[in-house]
């Protein structure tokens, strides 16, 4: 999908008009920014308004994660261990201190 | 407060007094608007010069947003409402922001550019490779075919270091970017908060006025309801300009063009201030 988001009074005016004039081609709407359709159509709107607005306007690209896919096991089960944590106020870090976790830094400096 | 009104090449009266009925000397109401200004020379028209708030009110009728009438009507009479502070301070930041402008247009271009360069060089060395190939278990002379697929190789590896080159350059382009759009939130921010302050601003010098704009709505023809939330009037838009005029501090006269007074006399006792009508 598109993502596009404004930084502008008056991109966030076209943003909406457009997403209110082209619902089908809008995935969801939030605020000062929206996803838009994956389709040449999607493009069409995004560009206009980039067009219009210059560098108040930012689109990327996203795609949905599949994590099974694209994450390592490691992380993966980190995740669900951090939230299954018995004590609330636990760090991360802290957490992970002596385990198999990861710790965040070096997530951090891994790319996905 | 009298108003002398001649004609600016023989310096004939026109007309004088706090009421003055300009309509049968074809006379428009923006040369009596720029006489008042003391911008003409046609028409001279004797009279305090005009309180900064007088072009906002001094012509009701003229398509002026009543709303924007009554917060200058508020403001001719002095009133400075505390969030009018906190306005001037987002102002100002919003003018000290500066926003680097990143153009990530050209190594989007470049990159895309490299990476089908990359693709075309990628198939002609495949070709290349295929018909040396051939040849050689045809037995036929290859030289040609070396060459050609020698010189396929090289121009795909120029290109793939024009690629690597390429991502490097939109990489370092979007972090500018990235960073640069920091200051555009920050600048959003500071646009959403002046629009605030504004409409907070505009709401408080309404409400100071209200009252007072109620009792002169009952002073002028017509009715008007000034609300504060939502903020906004109802009713005649002619007759809240009236009404606007009414309150405020005009120093000069009000340029009446609006047929809603029996006589100039009657709108100038109305109003409270000197009016000419044209």
């Amino acid at each position: 999908m598109l993502l596009v988001v404004t930084y502008s009074r008056d991109a966030r005016t076209s943003l909406r008009n457009v997403c209110r004039s082209h619902e089908a081609a809008t995935v969801r709407q939030f605020g000062r920014a929206a996803l838009l359709a994956d389709t040449e159509f999607g493009a069409f709107l995004a560009l206009r308004l980039r067009e219009k607005h210059g560098d108040d306007v930012q689109i990327e690209r996203t795609r949905p994660l599949n994590e099974y896919e694209s994450v390592p096991e490691s992380i993966r089960e980190a995740a669900t261990a951090y939230e299954a944590r018995e004590q609330p106020s636990t760090p991360y870090a802290k957490f992970a201190t002596g385990t198999d976790h990861p710790d965040p830094a070096a997530m951090q400096g891994r790319e996905l | 407060m009298r108003v002398v009104v001649r004609d600016g090449d023989d310096g004939g009266l026109l007309g004088d007094g706090r009421a003055v009925d300009l309509r049968a000397e074809g006379v428009d109401a923006e040369a009596v608007r720029a006489a008042v200004r003391g911008e003409s020379t046609a028409l001279i028209v004797d009279c305090p010069s005009p309180s900064r708030w007088w072009e906002r009110l001094g012509s009701p009728g003229d398509g002026t947003d009543p709303l924007d009438r009554v917060v200058a009507a508020a403001r001719s009479r002095g009133h400075h409402p505390a969030v009018e502070r906190e306005l001037a301070a987002a102002e100002r930041a919003l003018r000290s922001l500066s926003i680097e402008a990143v153009d990530t247009d050209p190594t989007r271009r470049r990159l895309a550019d490299a990476g089908t360069e990359v693709e075309r060089l990628r198939e002609e060395v495949a070709t290349a490779r295929g018909r040396l190939q051939s040849r050689r278990e045809m037995g036929a002379d290859t030289t040609e075919a070396e060459a050609a697929l020698a010189d396929a190789t090289r121009r795909l590896s120029e290109a793939e270091t024009e690629l690597v080159a390429a991502e490097q350059a939109h990489d370092a382009a979007q972090r500018r970017a990235r960073e640069a759009r920091e200051a555009r939130e920050r600048r959003l921010r500071l646009q959403d908060r002046v629009a605030n302050r504004r409409r907070d601003a505009r709401r408080a010098l309404a409400t100071e006025v209200s009252e007072a704009f109620d009792d002169a709505v009952d002073a002028v023809p017509g009715e008007a309801t000034l609300s504060t939330d939502p903020l906004g009037i109802v009713g005649c838009e002619v007759t809240a300009a009236l009404a606007a005029a009414r309150i405020a501090d005009l120093d000069a006269p009000v340029v009446d063009t609006t047929d809603r007074f029996d006589s100039v006399a009657a709108a100038a006792n109305s109003l409270g201030v000197p009016v000419v009508r044209v």
